[in-house]
């Protein structure tokens, strides 16, 4: 079904991005300005969404040229889906962010940078060329970069380095990935590419020698943006340094961009013949490693930011897992859990803001006590923190369900590993409860430095919205399961993706005169 | 030629690797950016020989008569060229604040910057001895 | 029979959480208020069972009500069954909630915050009880599950500072957390495997579900759950140190209600599990051992509420032995179970009154130890021998004497022991473990008794007997603190005195009535002894060994449970091996990463050569020397790129790295790309610059050993060679791709500049193909690309915010000695430059104008502008370049990213995708009006791609203030 409006969602971040350079002195109009754009977006998504509730595939042709010859934007249920939970989390972060940074950093281009941020992810979400995918995320990590230094502060700089010079080698091998796959097929257009995948294999003419080695090089460039094992090592290092907004905008959105890309091109294109032979195990192997690794570093950290951003790895590995299982259940738990996922563990990392703006720290011996303080930051933290544990009937649960459930036929030890991980998870989301809301601090913590404006209207606003949205999808799990299912069918059998994009039936022609 | 081409590639990736595993971040940086060459080389060569079967050689991609060489890897290539500036840009002046901030570009040194702390419950005085104790 | 309206049940279950929170909206002070609305909650819950008990009978377990569909999809629906089992659990949850409501008023007196926090927690607690018992679908089961451990977890740590009490509640709250994922593991095999996820369909079905390995797996995942909940050996150390919450949460979680959800789980599974050859001999074996465990361990405590709990844990291990003895029949298919309801509520009716006795007992006389009852009788303590009465009655219950309730279920169980040793003489054993579990219980009844007396066998003495001060004083209210124990203790009496009272309740819900014997209902308590039988002589023997045990010397010394370490060393060795193990990985050493890494890859890849060793195949036809000069200039390449790690003066690298630039120039003319060449020639120019600038910005090298070079080597040369070698295979396959479908690139060639019917006369318009790419066919590409140059750039002054320039466009120089404001001072750069720049210009406009059929384009005229730029600022300085471009060059990104925009967003107001471009949209000029839309595009590139780069130069350029 054809739909050039898509476009605007990338046109719009883009072009509020570049009014907020113009204003880059004034934070109120940037703010603003903002707002109306993340909020614009998210209800064009959600109105897709019901849209094609029933599976169906809304696609625009760039430049009105016929696919796979001009770069076409795909929104079906996988990305539309994403798209609207990403636009969720960055509305609730940017909001929270009016009240917890210094106004100086805001200043420093903070209000275009997350707009770029969201260009780049939408772009990665819509996208059906694989080298426009690497433009996308080219533009999704340059600002990224820009926002993990943002500040400037010795911390960040100390860090960041890594962060860059990680990602730029794997971005170099997308590239060179991509260049590889043109040369192998003459096309970059990923429906197409099924199509002739499929075609090759089942003519038995088989595929070009090399291929698997592509798709390998292709899974080494998403595992090193997804942070998966043993590629994740940007990621604890640099978390805990960038500002809370930004350090829960990125825990909701980066990896699980990575994440998408493999969800979309391995059971697409890249794990088609032997090279599902190749892939599959690694793909397993990464996820239990993941999982179980990522758990027990989460654990024995001591302070609230690092806990939580180790955690992220050690929930990336839970879509794996449902990702590695290649059957429509498992990629549709492997979403439903990513979607929970980004909402809750960007509420807690915005807990963790307001954590430390009472207690001046995130160190678990200097918190302490805050139920007394502040209730509400107590409530929302304990129910965002029981989701990602993933006890009922919080949104987690039904994640952890599908995976397990589906993983006890073939893979039945991931399903184990997936269940012990949720206990050291209890275990760890513990520690931070009774230490910093129940008991008293250890050590006297000392006043709070006056991070950002001093009322936390804007923070209690975020933190409140993503842990509603978290509550929501845990008693709506029927119609958002349901569209991940739809989801997953559309990846197991792509057929309908790529008659929508279309590439070679070229019997409408897309556009037409003007 | 592609096997010229594969070669260059093969060298200029190796050597960009051997700076990345060096200790100082501006040959990190020197290798990073000599990895960018060996990419636009490798992609370069999708477009398959210029030489001819015949012996001729193909023409530029600028329509006119005789056969043309496959235009869309340079297309890719001007646009990694350009990503590639960009990141560049960015990287070198992350260089100078990170000397500015730590005063060093050693990786060594920086590796000592905020390293992760061990949780004080792995001391074993904690969480020790039986349960119980005097109920309400 | 009338179906069962779920809605009902529903309101059932929630009554008490919905009275628990609404209390939450009462006023702080009205506290009695407060009670009275909580105790509606269970209170309602009680009633709506009881009307359904008249109403509906009780339903036989195969018959679930109809469900409400919450999660069809996942198999979790709101479906619930209401059988006996389920009614009798109900009855008791609900009974004793309302009671427990009542006591913690007097418990916490007039404490207004600590009631209010309270009774929701509570309120939630009652609900998840409900549920679980009530519950059909197992999924739902599993929920309400783990509602019961959160909420337990806040009422175990109700003492926020206690830094004790919070470990305790942790604990309980992961061990049975961990139960409950293993249920879940458990239901979810089980669920799969028979294909019903509703205990009714389950029962129905139990028959057929045979035996195979997956079934297996399913029964033990669930029994582990059911034991971790029931505290059966292993898992048990949790409820003794759960008794450092409230007694009220005692009494009710960890005697009356939570502690048996494990046995009510087994109940439910033994119609299902219980032919499984398997189920016997697991849950007997365990059940026996906590049985006698936790007997002998109650036995050696001196303090009041840890001795009860370890009295309950056997008493559960008796339950689940019970149980598992169910699975055991005889060759009629008589099963040996009987009466177990009445059973378990039995043990309810005698220990939670002793948990209500020891609270009111800390509060009125301040004891807490066996010690400080010694000689309670003769105190002059207001109510104390009340409290001492009902203590002692529960007591003799406890022991289970004849004329109680608590003598027939234990004659009952013997009976079954029996039953069961019939067919297998190996449960003799249990027969013996149970008599000496039996026996400890007399003991503690006996020393009870004797404490309270001040006898000399009793517990302490005089001296011990140290009356605390008492606690609240009793206000109107005070009466709740006795009557709720004192009127459960009498319900064991009636029960045991006049047992048609008792069977007029339960023998309607009793399921399993076997034993002819006792066909008709619980028998008058001296039946036992008119025809004697195995099970009256064993509890004779208990009773009478009992007694002595209590009265002598033995096993008086308090022991420490060795089982409480298991949770707090497996948390520390998990921290301490965790840590290890993360950060054996996460050293935070980029070289360690950038190794790892590197190594992954290689491994991988040398993974899939080894599924598809067809890769590792040399392709055939390459021709190496077809051109010399693509020879020669890839030796060149090479060479640039081989000295690079050899030289170390660092200009000097910087132009090695440049030349290898070149020399790549060289290769693309080569590969007949112009367009290529040109960006080429001039990014290499502005990355000198860009080099050499921050150079002199960073610190020197300092000199230390360099890492030994072979291990990177190695590691490079790996890397180079896989990237090298895929090039070749796929370079290969480009020369050899079959010409059955179009590639992009010949799409390219036909419509460059003309349209085809395939694009209905849709043609690019331009003679460079590679432009025409770059801003029409792949213009998305081209639109994100300068977003990356824009984002970097905004990400650059960023981080390096330009300093406040004087009114007079003046500079301050912050880092003196380095150049100056002035520029380069150097007369030949000068006029070289005065006389290249208008040139550069011009061929910038050129490139601009020309780059749609010639070589150029937006990229290489904006280079082309940028480097004249930045040679005009070298020679002049800031100042005369600030008056070059008075505009910061933010703005001219600002410009170029609007327009680009602009132009590729505007086909959507004419309802057609973004960046279609002119010519068909706007017909009127054709050709002319095309190129406009192409080259406004390009232009927006052109602006970018100058203020990206003058900005970046310019930005580090003033820190040198250069």
């Amino acid at each position: 079904m054809r739909n050039d409006l898509l476009g605007l969602l990338v046109v719009i971040p883009l072009a509020t991005a570049v009014a907020s350079v113009a204003l880059v002195r004034r934070s109120r109009p940037q703010r603003v300005l903002g707002l109306l754009s993340l909020g614009s977006m998210l209800v064009l998504a959600v109105g897709w969404l019901s849209e094609i509730r029933d599976g169906d595939v809304l696609v625009s042709q760039m430049g009105a040229w016929p696919a796979p010859f001009g770069i076409t934007l795909v929104f079906d249920s996988l990305s539309g889906l994403l798209l609207c939970t990403g636009l969720v989390v960055a509305l609730g972060c940017y909001v929270h962010s009016f009240s917890v940074l210094e106004p100086e950093t805001e200043r420093r281009y903070f209000h275009p940078l997350v707009q770029l941020l969201m260009v780049g992810v939408n772009q990665c979400f819509l996208t059906g060329d694989l080298f426009n995918l690497f433009v996308g995320f080219e533009i999704m990590l340059m600002a990224s970069y820009g926002l993990l230094v943002i500040g400037a502060s010795r911390r960040q700089m100390a860090q960041a380095y890594k962060y860059l010079v990680l990602n730029l080698i794997a971005s170099t091998v997308f590239v060179i990935s991509a260049g590889l796959v043109y040369g192998m097929f003459g096309t970059l257009n990923l429906a197409d590419l099924a199509r002739i995948v499929d075609a090759r294999v089942a003519s038995g003419e088989g595929l070009p020698p090399g291929f698997v080695g592509v798709s390998v090089m292709l899974l080494f460039v998403f595992g090193a943006k997804g942070a998966f094992f043993p590629l994740w090592f940007w990621l604890p290092d640099t978390y805990p340094t960038c500002p809370v907004p930004v350090a829960a905008l990125f825990s909701g959105l980066l990896t699980k961009v990575g994440v998408y890309a493999v969800a979309r091109t391995f059971p697409l294109v890249f794990a088609v013949g032997d090279a599902r032979d190749v892939v599959t195990p690694l793909l397993l192997a990464s996820a239990g490693i993941t999982m179980f690794l990522g758990v027990l570093g989460a654990v024995s950290q001591h302070s609230v930011r690092r806990i939580l951003a180790v955690h992220v790895i050690s929930q990336v590995g839970y879509m794996v897992f449902g990702i590695a299982l290649m059957t429509t259940a498992g990629l549709a738990g492997a979403l439903y859990y990513m979607v929970q996922h980004m909402v809750v563990k960007s509420s807690l990392f915005l807990c963790c803001g307001v954590m430390e703006h009472h207690a001046g720290s995130d160190d678990l011996d200097r918190l302490g006590g805050l139920l007394k303080r502040d209730r509400f930051l107590g409530i929302a933290f304990f129910v965002a923190a029981m989701s990602l544990v993933g006890l009922p009937p919080l949104s987690g649960f039904f994640g952890k369900l599908v995976l397990v459930r589906e993983g006890w036929t073939d893979h039945w030890w991931l399903s184990v590993v997936a269940l012990l991980t949720g206990v050291l998870t209890l275990v760890s989301m513990l520690k931070i409860w009774t230490r910093g809301f129940w008991l008293a601090p250890v050590a006297a913590a000392e006043p709070a430095p006056a991070a950002g404006s001093g009322d936390l209207r804007g923070a209690y606003i975020g933190i409140g919205f993503l842990v509603a949205v978290a509550v929501l999808m845990g008693l709506a799990a029927e119609p958002i399961y349901d569209i991940a299912f739809h989801a997953g069918e559309q990846l197991t059998d792509p057929s309908a993706y790529i008659g929508a994009v279309n590439p070679r039936g070229l019997a409408a022609v897309p556009g037409g005169g003007g | 030629m592609t096997t010229v081409l594969a070669i260059c590639v093969t060298v200029i990736v190796t050597v960009s690797v051997y700076l990345m595993l060096s200790r100082e971040l501006k040959s990190i940086a020197m290798g990073v950016f000599l990895l960018g060459h060996g990419a636009n080389l490798s992609i370069i060569a999708m477009s398959g020989s210029p030489v001819l079967p015949g012996g001729g050689l193909r023409q530029p991609p600028i329509l006119g008569d005789g056969i043309l060489v496959d235009a869309l890897p340079q297309a890719l290539i001007l646009t990694a060229i350009v990503i590639n500036f960009a990141v560049m840009g960015f990287f070198l002046t992350l260089l100078v604040l990170t000397a500015r901030n730590t005063g060093t570009l050693n990786l060594d040194e920086l590796a000592l910057e905020d390293p992760p702390v061990a949780s004080p419950e792995l001391e074993p005085t904690v969480d020790g001895g039986p349960g119980g104790g005097v109920g309400r | 029979m009338v179906p069962v309206d779920p809605a009902l049940v529903m309101a059932a279950i929630g009554a008490p959480v919905v009275a628990g929170t609404a209390t939450l909206l009462l006023p702080r002070g009205r506290t009695s208020l407060r009670v009275l609305l909580a105790t509606c909650g269970p209170l309602a819950s009680l009633l709506f069972v009881g009307a359904h008990l008249r109403r509906y009978g009780v339903a036989s377990n195969e018959e679930g009500t109809t469900a409400i569909a919450w999660v069809p999809s996942l198999n979790l629906d709101l479906g619930f069954l209401v059988d006996g089992l389920a009614t009798f659990f109900a009855l008791l949850i609900a009974g004793v909630g309302v009671l427990i409501v009542l006591y913690s008023r007097a418990y916490f007196g007039s404490d207004g915050p600590s009631l209010a926090r309270f009774f929701p927690a509570l309120g939630l607690f009652t609900t998840a009880m409900l549920g679980v018992v009530l519950a059909d679908h197992m999924l739902l089961t599993v929920l309400f599950w783990e509602l019961t451990s959160i909420s337990s977890f806040f009422l175990i740590g109700w003492d926020r500072d206690d830094e004790e009490a919070v470990k305790r509640a942790t604990q309980a709250f992961v061990t049975t957390g961990l139960g409950g994922l293993s249920l879940l593991g458990g239901v979810l095999l089980l669920g799969d495997a028979t294909g019903s996820w509703r205990w009714s369909g389950l029962v129905t079905g139990a028959s057929d579900i045979g035996s195979g390995g997956t079934i297996v797996a399913a029964f033990i995942l669930i029994f582990i759950g059911a034991a971790s909940k029931s505290a059966q050996w292993p898992f048990h150390y949790w409820l003794p140190g759960a008794m450092l919450a409230p007694t009220p949460v005692s009494a009710y979680l960890h005697s009356a209600t939570m502690v048996k959800a494990g046995v009510f789980l087994l109940g439910r599974l033994l119609p299902v599990f219980g032919l499984l050859s398997l189920w016997l001999p697991v849950v007997v074996a365990f059940g026996a051992v906590t049985m006698l465990l936790g007997a002998v361990l109650a036995l050696q405590q001196h303090e009041l509420k840890r001795m009860f709990a370890y009295a309950t844990v056997s008493q559960l291990g008796l339950f689940v032995c019970m149980y598992g003895l169910g699975g055991a029949t005889d060759g009629h298919g008589v099963s040996a179970i009987d009466w177990d309801l009445s059973q378990i509520a039995s043990h309810a009716l005698y220990k939670a009154p002793l948990f209500l006795v020891a609270g009111a007992l800390a509060h009125r006389v301040g004891a807490r130890r066996m010690s400080e009852l010694f000689g309670l009788w003769r105190r002059r303590v207001p109510g104390a021998r009340l409290l001492a009465v009902i203590l002692l009655a529960a007591g003799y219950a406890l022991a289970g004497g004849p004329g109680t309730v608590s003598f027939v279920a234990k004659e009952l169980f013997f009976g079954s022991v029996r039953h069961a040793a019939g067919t297998r003489p190996l449960l003799v054993v249990v027969a013996v473990m149970a008599v000496l579990a039996a026996m400890c219980n007399v003991a503690i009844a006996v020393r009870l008794a004797a404490t309270v007396f001040g006898w000399r066998t009793g517990v302490g003495d005089a001296a011990g007997a140290s009356t605390h001060g008492a606690g609240h004083g009793n206000d109107r209210w005070g009466a709740v603190l006795w009557l709720p124990a004192a009127g459960l203790v009498l319900l064991q009496y009636v029960g045991g005195l006049v047992p048609t009272v008792w069977n007029s309740v339960f023998g309607r819900l009793e399921v399993n009535v076997n034993d002819e014997a006792f066909a008709g209902g619980l028998p008058w308590f001296w039946e036992p002894f008119l025809h004697p039988g195995v099970p009256l002589a064993m509890s004779m023997a208990a009773i009478v060994l009992g007694i002595a045990l209590g009265c002598s010397a033995l096993m008086r010394g308090q022991v420490d449970d060795v089982h409480d370490r298991i949770y707090p060393e497996s948390y520390r060795l998990i921290l301490r091996y965790g840590h290890r193990a993360f950060h054996r990985v996460q050293t935070g050493h980029l070289r360690h990463y950038l190794v790892l890494m590197f190594a992954m890859l290689l491994l991988s890849i040398s993974w899939a050569a080894w599924i598809d060793p067809s890769m590792l195949r040399l392709p055939d036809g390459l021709a190496p020397f077809e051109s010399l000069s693509g020879l020669m200039l890839g030796a060149v390449v090479c060479a640039a790129a081989i000295a690079l790690p050899l030289v170390s003066e660092r200009v000097v690298r910087v132009l090695v790295l440049g030349a290898s630039g070149f020399a790549v120039v060289g290769l693309y003319l080569v590969y007949q790309a112009p367009d290529l060449a040109l960006t080429q020639l001039m990014f290499e120019i502005i990355s000198v610059i860009l080099f050499l600038l921050v150079l002199r910005l960073l610190p020197r090298p300092d000199r230390r050993p360099r890492i030994s070079p072979a291990p990177r080597l190695v590691l490079a040369v790996l890397v180079g060679l896989v990237v090298g070698w895929m090039t070749l295979l796929a370079g290969h396959a480009a020369e050899q791709r079959g010409e059955e479908v179009a590639t992009l690139g010949e799409f390219f060639e036909e419509h460059s500049l003309h349209g085809s019917e395939l694009t209905d006369g849709h043609g690019g318009g331009g003679r460079n193909i590679v432009n025409v790419i770059l801003v029409d066919f792949r213009g998305f590409d081209t639109l994100g690309e300068i977003t990356v140059l824009a984002t970097a750039a905004l990400g650059v002054w960023s981080m390096l915010p330009g300093r406040r320039r004087h009114r007079d466009g003046g500079f301050p120089r912050t880092v003196p000695g380095v150049g100056s404001p002035a520029g380069i001072d150097s007369l030949i750069l000068r006029t070289a430059v005065q006389l290249v720049f208008p040139l550069t210009m011009l061929f910038a406009v050129y490139a601009a104008l020309k780059g749609h059929d010639g070589p150029g384009g937006g990229f290489i005229a904006g280079l082309v502008t940028a480097v004249g730029l930045c040679t005009y600022r070298m020679a002049f300085g800031q100042r005369a370049f600030h008056r070059l471009l008075p505009i910061h060059p933010r703005w001219l990104v600002f410009v170029g990213l609007s327009v680009a925009a602009g132009v590729a967003a505007l086909p959507l107001l004419l309802g057609q995708p973004l960046l279609r471009s002119g010519s068909a949209t706007l017909s009127l000029g054709g050709e002319g009006l095309h190129l406009v839309s192409a080259m406004a595009f390009d232009l927006g590139v052109l602006l970018v791609v100058v203020g990206v780069a003058v900005g970046m130069i310019g930005r580090l350029g003033e820190e040198l203030n250069w």
